[in-house]
């Protein structure tokens, strides 16, 4: 097994917002694919991931609605808003600029 | 977050709040289910696949409080649970809560309503469409001989670019007269206005048209009226319009109703009249055009003032026009001040009362808050929830004020009599009023909750526990909230004195005893004075001995009258006058006189003015002048030796005027006018001085119009008598109708006394909210006191001290915070009283005996509210109360 990496601050909003671009989801759902997506690697705490999520649905970013499993549970599906997209283009961009001038700054001899 | 969505988790935050904890529960637990599946999945037994699920996302509660603190509306959470305890406490304490609600309530809605009463007055209802554009105006400049008062008129007539309009209002023809319809009889208020005056203002009628006809003499027969008059003359649901009212003996012709505006000098009228045919009104208020400003128009107004002067060669220097906004009138005099003062003092009473309240049960909670901060709360914590308390209060005080406010002003609406109008009106219920309560009642939560909150966290908790234990940490309670005490009781003493002062002058102006022995000399109630115009004569001088006797015999016809008698005012030459001295030598009196009175024979019986020595004048012709005067005039002009028999000149005694023989004494009298005269002229020694008409009296010649008064007295049915008399002199009058009223109109005085009374009615209320609260509060504190010293009490008892020691030792605490406070009172009444000096005399001023009679009764009303919890004490059972401990 591959050792798994606690988030930087402040990216876990950014990997919700990612996951659900990719579709809509539950929230035990988000934290399986970011797992799935960093290929084991990102951990998120399951215990933050709600405060998160809930704060996201907040400000508007996500939404959230009750609905039904196929295994006929009764499961609230988070969906991504218009403002959620821009927000996540936005993020996803000043992560861009950070992670390249983190990875300048070590490759430099 | 869009405003839509903001309300819809305020609402399920607030509202909805256990079905979001519980969608919280649903969806952790999925989460949970979930998770060990997957752990199952890869081959993890059961229990051990739970577990670790369990472990990986901790605890549920936990992970629920974390996600609420994180939301926007968490403090909305927090406020909801304190306040519900909050509210949990003071169920529990219903006599407090309703004590303080009530006084914080009503003294938010004192200050309230008179905030509304100023702010009438401030931000007038007008009535008129953009009242903004609206000016007074009025024309300065040089009137010459070739310019007549037409000529500003008609430079405005030729238009102008900053201004639409211009009239006549009631500015400087106000006037008023009788108004007769069936059995009622009124004085009223009557403007006359240009025809346009309506059209300018636009005003809309309540009923009928404000547009008189064009044709001047119908219209001239036209008038308006108030609603308030109408409301008066006519029944509910009788119209008005078209009947006819008798207005000093013309009949005119009602053609609209239109609302009273008491404060607006143009609309405060009962009747609007319009001028007769070929009456010349000069222009007072002008309509600008919309967005003109005020220093545009005058420029243009100036130009055109100036090509007046211009075009009759007269100097340009002075020639303008002043404008005034008619929204600027009001003018803060210093009973606004009192009004002002009184409305917060009556507040500070209160919120120092409710503080000391306050400090008295943080004090009590001692072992509550102590409890707690044990438990890890912050001091910020406790202060936030010994607030929180107060704004509960405070909030439910708001609301109560408010509902007291509206019936405030209701109760103003309905009782404010007519002619206050430069000190109060009608108040006005405004989105400012609510602004005004909301500010006033944050002021009192600081004052009531932040500072004994303050005080009580930052109390040591130990010393408060043994405050309880009846230790030495009561004496420092005592003095914070004695402090309290003795500043309500200083601010209640000022507006106790302005209560009773007031409803003392109210009660004596109202009775005629008092003008008899302090204004006139005379009762006013049975007189009726009727004003005769003589038309001009500018050649000849006019025979006044033989009209005042047919005046006087016809006036006798009438049934109901007892006597009639004629006065004309006459001037002393020079204001000097002459007197023959003890030795035989003149005299000269310089500047001590400004008028004497001629008076027919029957003059002192009419009045009812006593004559006090010597005699009056006999009935019939009298050929030679005599002389009465009073008594004060007599002892000025002839400091040593008896008037009478004396004689005197009403010139300087080289001018050409006969000796005249001094007959009679009559009671010193100083009206209002005369002292005000005598105040601003010390010189003016000359009071009263009455010579009786001769067979050769005359009027001189002149060419305006002369004016004689007569008296008449009616012992009873004054109404009937004067209208007789109306019909009557209409005969005689030539060329304007008489006016007659019942002297107590003509002299103001009930409305000068229904203004009183309102005033004294007014701080009447004042007072008597600050001494209930002030009695409550000295009883708060000594209950207080007792029951901090219950175990101090008891010991006392066990030992023997009677019921008398115990209440003495409990009271004699107070009587120092009450004298304390009674004494700074004093202090303050002093230095404030004289803002009501207009409505008190100068005695009541300074009348020390009466301060003195009111601060025993302040003590005493406050010692009796601290006698009640005492005596309350000396019943408490030691043995109960030692075991209690």
């Amino acid at each position: 097994m591959l050792p798994r990496t606690d988030l930087l601050q402040g990216s876990l909003d950014l990997l919700i917002l990612k996951s659900l671009l990719l579709g809509p989801v539950h929230g035990w759902g988000v934290s399986k694919r970011i797992r799935q997506l960093s290929e084991d690697v990102l951990n998120v705490n399951q215990g933050s991931l709600y405060p998160a999520l809930y704060r996201l649905e907040d400000r508007g970013w996500i939404n959230a609605e009750w609905g039904m499993s196929p295994e006929g549970r009764k499961v609230k599906v988070y969906t991504l808003t218009t403002a959620g997209r821009e927000q996540y283009f936005a993020e996803q961009e000043q992560w861009r600029l950070f992670s390249g001038a983190v990875a300048r700054v070590l490759a430099a001899t | 977050m869009p405003t839509t969505r903001r309300l819809k988790r305020l609402y399920r935050s607030l509202i909805r709040r256990p079905d979001v904890e519980a969608d919280m529960d649903d969806e952790m637990r999925h989460h949970l289910e979930l998770e060990a599946e997957e752990l199952m999945r890869n081959g993890v037994p059961v229990d051990e696949a739970r577990r670790q699920a369990a472990i990986a996302f901790g605890g549920v509660q936990q992970r629920k409080e974390e996600a609420i603190e994180d939301s926007t509306f968490w403090w909305l959470d927090t406020l909801r649970r304190d306040v519900r305890i909050t509210a949990r406490t003071l169920v529990r304490h219903p006599t407090f809560a309703i004590t303080a609600t009530l006084a914080l309530a009503l003294a938010i809605a004192v200050n309230t309503t008179m905030f509304s009463v100023l702010d009438a007055m401030i931000n007038p209802k007008v009535g008129a469409a953009h009242p903004e554009e609206l000016y007074s105006m009025r024309y300065f400049g040089f009137y010459g001989r070739r310019l007549g008062p037409t000529a500003p008129d008609l430079a405005l007539a030729a238009g102008g670019k900053t201004y639409s309009d211009y009239t006549t209002g009631g500015y400087y023809f106000g006037g008023s007269g009788i108004i007769e319809r069936g059995d009622l009889v009124r004085h009223a208020d009557i403007s006359t206005v240009r025809q346009n005056f309506f059209s300018v203002l636009q005003v809309s009628p309540l009923e009928g048209t404000l547009t008189p006809s064009t044709d001047p003499v119908q219209a001239s027969a036209t008038i308006v009226i108030s609603d308030r008059l109408a409301a008066e003359l006519f029944r509910a649901g009788e119209s008005p319009i078209g009947q006819s009212l008798d207005i000093d003996g013309n009949s005119l012709r009602i053609i609209g109703v239109v609302r009273y505006y008491g404060a607006v000098s143009a609309l405060n009228n009962d009747v609007w009249a319009f001028p007769a045919p070929g009456r010349y009104m000069s222009p007072n208020l002008i309509r600008l055009r919309p967005g003109v400003a005020v220093a545009d128009a005058e420029r243009e107004l100036n130009l055109l003032a100036a090509r007046v002067a211009l075009g009759e060669h007269e100097d340009t220097k002075d020639a303008r026009f002043a404008l005034k906004s008619i929204k600027t009138q009001f003018e803060v005099q210093r009973f606004h001040y009192a009004l002002i003062g009184a409305g917060i003092a009556v507040l500070l009473v209160a919120c120092t009362n409710l503080a000391n309240l306050q400090l008295a049960r943080g004090i009590g909670r001692a072992s509550e808050l102590a409890l707690r901060s044990a438990l890890g709360a912050s001091r910020k914590q406790i202060v936030v929830q010994l607030m929180i308390e107060s704004g509960v209060l405070t909030v439910g005080a708001l609301l109560l004020a408010l509902v007291f406010a509206v019936g405030g002003n209701a109760m103003i609406h309905a009782t404010i009599p007519p002619h206050i109008g430069q000190y109060v009106v009608e108040p006005q219920s405004s989105w400012r009023m609510v602004v005004f309560a909301s500010i006033t009642a944050a002021l009192s939560l600081v004052i009531v909750g932040l500072a004994p909150a303050i005080h009580v966290s930052r109390v040591d908790i130990n010393s408060l526990l043994k405050s309880r234990a009846g230790t030495g940490a009561h004496r420092a309670n005592q003095r914070t909230y004695g402090g309290l005490v003795i500043a309500q009781i200083a601010l209640t003493l000022p507006l106790v004195c302005a209560a009773v002062l007031l409803s003392r002058s109210a009660v004596r102006m109202s009775s005629p005893d008092y003008r008899m022995r302090e204004e006139y000399g005379y009762n006013t109630t049975p007189l009726i004075v009727a004003t005769v115009v003589l038309p001009p004569s500018p050649d000849v001088a006019t025979p006044i001995a033989e009209l005042s006797g047919s005046l006087i015999s016809m006036a006798r016809t009438i049934p109901g009258v007892a006597d009639a008698a004629i006065e004309l005012g006459r001037s002393f030459h020079n204001n000097s006058l002459a007197v023959d001295d003890n030795d035989g030598a003149v005299r000269d009196i310089p500047n001590a006189a400004l008028s004497y009175t001629v008076v027919s024979p029957s003059y002192f019986r009419t009045m009812g003015l006593p004559i006090e020595r010597g005699k009056g004048f006999d009935e019939g012709g009298h050929s030679e002048p005599l002389i009465v005067m009073d008594r004060g005039t007599g002892w000025f002009l002839w400091p040593r030796s008896a008037p009478i028999g004396r004689v005197m000149k009403l010139a300087e005694s080289h001018y050409d005027a006969p000796w005249i023989k001094v007959v009679g004494i009559v009671g010193d009298s100083l009206s209002e006018d005369a002292r005000d005269t005598r105040r601003m002229i010390d010189t003016l020694r000359v009071n009263n001085v009455f010579r009786v008409m001769t067979l050769t009296d005359s009027e001189p010649p002149s060419k305006y119009a002369r004016f004689i008064k007569m008296y008449v007295r009616a012992p009873k049915d004054q109404q009937r008598v004067a209208s007789a008399l109306r019909r009557k002199l209409r005969g005689i009058a030539s060329t304007r109708p008489p006016q007659v009223e019942l002297l107590e109109d003509y002299r103001g005085i009930p409305q000068r006394t229904a203004v009183l009374q309102f005033i004294a009615s007014l701080f009447g209320t004042f007072g008597v909210l600050a001494l209930g609260l002030s009695a409550l509060g000295v009883y708060g504190i000594v209950a207080q006191s007792v029951s901090d010293r219950k175990r101090e009490v008891a010991v006392r008892i066990a030992l023997g001290a009677t019921p008398r020691n115990i209440v003495r030792a409990l009271i004699r605490e107070g009587n120092v915070l009450v004298l304390a406070g009674v004494a700074i009172g004093l202090y303050m009444t002093k230095e404030t009283i004289g803002w009501l000096g207009e409505f008190l005399g100068e005695v009541d001023l300074a009348n020390a005996l009466l301060f003195g009679f009111l601060c025993i009764a302040l003590f005493s009303a406050m010692v009796l509210s601290a006698f009640v919890p005492a005596f309350r004490a000396t019943k408490l059972d030691p043995m109960e109360v030692l075991r209690a401990e």
